[in-house]
């Protein structure tokens, strides 16, 4: 019965070894007599053979069943090591971004934009790979030591009984890759194009002296932002500590932008400015109302998951009664 | 509900009788095809697929003992309960009838 052996060896190529033997032995008097079963006790034809295999499966559904669950991690750990996957890649391009574009611009070095995002790529894939190799290690730990089985109630933290504001991940990185852009272009890292675009030709432009005040304010402030966005961002969930600090820093940077919509020019135009008009000034308070409107978007809906308006259930918010 | 769904459940529903009946069959001895039959005859169709693997995982845990014999000029494994599986049967058979009895009357009316 020679497609009964050929799928007898396609399950054992399979099987654990140990057992093999034995389990294929009893499959081959199995599937034989169904064979015979199906030929009504004559000898099967190769469509009868095919037939009664077909009623046992792919082989490798059946090893697997012989073999049962065999985890690299486990589901105990799956959630959490996806996560951790999810943060640590996302913090480790942003970091080899925020550094290759700062090379870039303060030695001048140049390399091709393939070459670079190949840099990156690596740099993300071994920071994958050491992350599933310390949760194969925790997983093979746990199935050892099996922590859930002393568990009890004793072991909860009441600091764990505050609503669980969860933090939309998105967010957090783009107001990261914000953050980090923002100082590089600050601190002169990273360069812009300094000109505004008119008919008559192109206007260089330059912040106006206001800005000059801000230049420690708003490097402490957005390093400030920085600091509380990766802490969020590793921890999944806003505390009442984070949200605080969220809304002192947004009511810091509202005065900011108010100070500076107070004392214009925002930006200066160099030689004849009236061929531009006022138009590149009004653009650059318009921006600033665009940051005071996000910042007090982000101000408010700190300040409602704080005090219990925020109608965040969607958010994955848990309270206790 | 689709047909997929309803498949999946049908299947997790049966995968924990299946112990049960197995366990009541082998009171008897067995060897997996003829246990199969058996077990057809009864009402109950199972895949090859997954009684043998089962089969094997009560036997390792004790509750099943097994000798390879020669019947019709063929070695064949023959399962039948141990004594611990005798009484793992009885204790399963009284929870089933207690669980029996829940689900009859969690189901009274239910349209089934």
């Amino acid at each position: 019965m020679k497609w009964i052996t050929a799928y007898l060896n396609e399950v054992g190529r399979h099987l654990d070894p140990a057992t093999s033997e034995g389990v294929l032995e009893e499959l081959r008097v199995s599937l034989e007599e169904a064979a015979r079963d199906i030929a009504s006790g004559n000898d099967p034809s190769e469509t009868q053979q095919k037939q009664a295999i077909n009623a046992f499966g792919h082989p490798m559904k059946v090893a697997s069943e012989f073999n049962g669950p065999r985890y690299l991690i486990g589901p105990l750990w799956f959630g959490t090591h996806l996560s951790t996957l999810k943060i640590v890649t996302a913090i480790v391009v942003s970091i080899s971004i925020g550094l290759l574009l700062t090379v870039y611009v303060t030695d001048g070095q140049t390399t091709s934009v393939l070459r670079s995002l190949t840099g990156v790529l690596d740099t993300a894939l071994t920071a994958a790979v050491v992350v599933t190799i310390v949760f194969i290690v925790l997983g093979a730990s746990a199935e050892q030591i099996d922590p859930y089985v002393d568990w009890t109630a004793d072991k909860l933290s009441l600091r764990g009984a505050q609503p669980l504001w969860r933090v939309s991940v998105g967010d957090q990185l783009f107001n990261l890759a914000s953050e980090v852009i923002f100082l590089l272009w600050w601190n002169g890292a990273i360069v812009f194009t300094n000109v505004f675009p008119t008919l008559e030709g192109d206007i260089p432009i330059a912040l106006g002296p206001v800005w000059q005040a801000l230049y420690w304010p708003l490097n402490v402030l957005v390093a400030g932002y920085l600091l509380l966005h990766v802490s969020i961002v590793v921890r999944c969930v806003w505390s009442r500590v984070t949200l605080w600090a969220e809304i002192a820093l947004g009511l810091v940077l509202l005065v900011a932008c108010a100070w500076v919509l107070l004392h214009p020019p925002l930006v200066v135009l160099a030689g004849d400015a009236s061929a531009a008009g006022s138009l590149p000034h009004r653009l650059a308070i318009a921006f600033v109302i665009v940051i005071a409107g996000l910042t007090l978007w982000d101000l408010g809906s700190a300040a409602r998951k704080l005090f219990g308006r925020d109608g965040n259930a969607g958010m994955g918010t848990i309270t206790s009664p | 509900m689709g047909q997929p769904n309803l498949d999946k459940l049908r299947q997790e529903l049966r995968r924990g009788t299946l112990v049960l009946a197995v366990l009541a069959q082998l009171r008897e001895e067995h060897y997996g095809y003829s246990l199969r039959k058996a077990l057809h005859d009864h009402g109950l169709a199972v895949e090859e697929g997954t009684l043998y693997p089962l089969i094997r995982r009560l036997e390792s845990q004790g509750l099943l003992d097994s000798q390879w014999r020669e019947e019709s000029n063929r070695r064949k494994r023959f399962y039948h309960l141990s004594d611990t599986g005798h009484a793992v049967l009885d204790a399963l058979a009284r929870d089933w009838a207690d669980m029996n009895g829940c689900l009859k009357s969690l189901l009274k009316g239910a349209g089934t």
